[in-house]
């Protein structure tokens, strides 16, 4: 008979019943993650660099829309790109063919980049003479939401073809947003989507978040966008 | 489909927990998963299985409480479930909230033996 409350069971069992603890552990799963995009953070403020996350579906023009964006922009500033794809360099060397600086993370297995990564990519630029990062985040909507990179800004590039109510249905994504690029805004009229309730949509998912219509293709709306990173770049000089 | 990583990183902090407070088994895992983290809780169970061997958590269970998106809006302080109501107030049809809960991804505790 078990000694500790006279049932029938075996004394063993009420002895890995009671020796069986609890621990309170309340750890962030990505804390390393955390850990090392608060780093990078610091780098880029040292450096006075303004560093942005573009995320995206595949397909929804990031690398359109940097390669005129750059091009555009290079005569006033030093642009740099870091691009993660799962294979291949070809976005890389599309960016690379504007006349500035672009490394390829290969990320093969994982969905999305992560500090670690960016970490080790920045040992390739020489920070200190950049004004503007741009990282271009792989293509997909959900994962990349989740890891903080130490950017100063993540900027969603949402294409009309995708429908109005992606917000809606991604909401993770834009809801640490800062700014949300709805591009392709030249397809508008064949696809019969509605820019003005999408734009809705995205404030309803994050009040915060500013939205501008774009399209990297014909250049519709593309000055608000270099306004808006003139004006970022502008700010951290001024800053310290 | 980042939850391989996403439970290998679990794993190993467990088992750096385990290994510094010289813990022998862990026979339970509880986690906090919201329901905007990006993480199919589904997908994690998966995972746990495969990542879980010749490890000191082998064998052990996974628990994961899951953690509605609430949020609680700005002009009439109602808190609701941000995505059944299409993240508007469903009282005041107000726009403006702070998010209370739903980005958790948490290793909330363990069970020891």
């Amino acid at each position: 008979m078990c000694e500790t409350c006279g049932c029938q069971e075996t004394v063993a069992l009420h002895q890995q019943e009671d020796s069986k603890r609890k621990i309170e552990l309340e750890e962030k799963v990505l804390s390393k993650n955390d850990r090392l995009a608060e780093r990078n953070r610091g780098v880029f403020e040292a450096m006075k660099v303004v560093v942005v996350n573009l995320v995206s579906s595949p397909g929804a023009g990031k690398t359109t829309l940097l390669e005129r964006t750059i091009r555009e922009l290079k005569s006033e500033m030093t642009i740099g790109v870091i691009v993660g794809d799962q294979q291949t360099d070809r976005d890389a060397k599309r960016l690379e063919s504007t006349g500035v600086k672009a490394h390829q993370i290969n990320t093969i297995d994982a969905c999305h980049l992560d500090a670690h990564m960016i970490r080790h990519s920045l040992d390739q630029f020489s920070l200190s003479e950049f004004n503007l990062l741009f990282i271009e985040n792989v293509g997909n909507l959900i994962c990349p939401g989740a890891f903080d990179l130490g950017e100063d800004f993540r900027v969603v590039v949402l294409a009309t073809t995708e429908g109005e109510d992606k917000p809606l249905k991604y909401p993770g994504i834009f809801l640490d947003s800062h700014l949300v690029l709805l591009n392709k805004m030249d397809l508008v009229g064949v696809l019969k989507v509605d820019p003005d309730q999408c734009l809705s949509f995205v404030k309803r998912v994050n009040p915060l978040s500013s939205a501008l219509c774009v399209s990297a293709r014909t250049g519709e709306g593309m000055d608000k966008w270099y306004d808006w990173l003139r004006k970022k770049v502008m700010e951290k000089k001024e800053t310290g | 489909m980042h939850e391989l990583g996403i439970m290998q990183n679990i794993v190993d902090t467990v088992q750096n927990y385990a290994k510094e407070n010289n813990i022998k088994e862990v026979s339970k895992v509880i986690l906090e998963i919201g329901t905007i983290s990006g993480v199919v809780p589904e997908a994690l169970e998966f995972c746990f299985d495969v990542c879980i061997n010749d490890t000191v958590l082998e064998g052990a269970k996974l628990e994961i409480d899951k953690v509605a998106a609430v949020g609680q809006c700005k002009e009439c302080e109602e808190k609701f479930e941000l995505i059944e109501n299409n993240f508007s107030c469903p009282v005041c049809g107000g726009d403006n909230w702070d998010m209370i809960s739903g980005r958790e991804l948490i290793i909330k505790g363990l069970e020891v033996i």
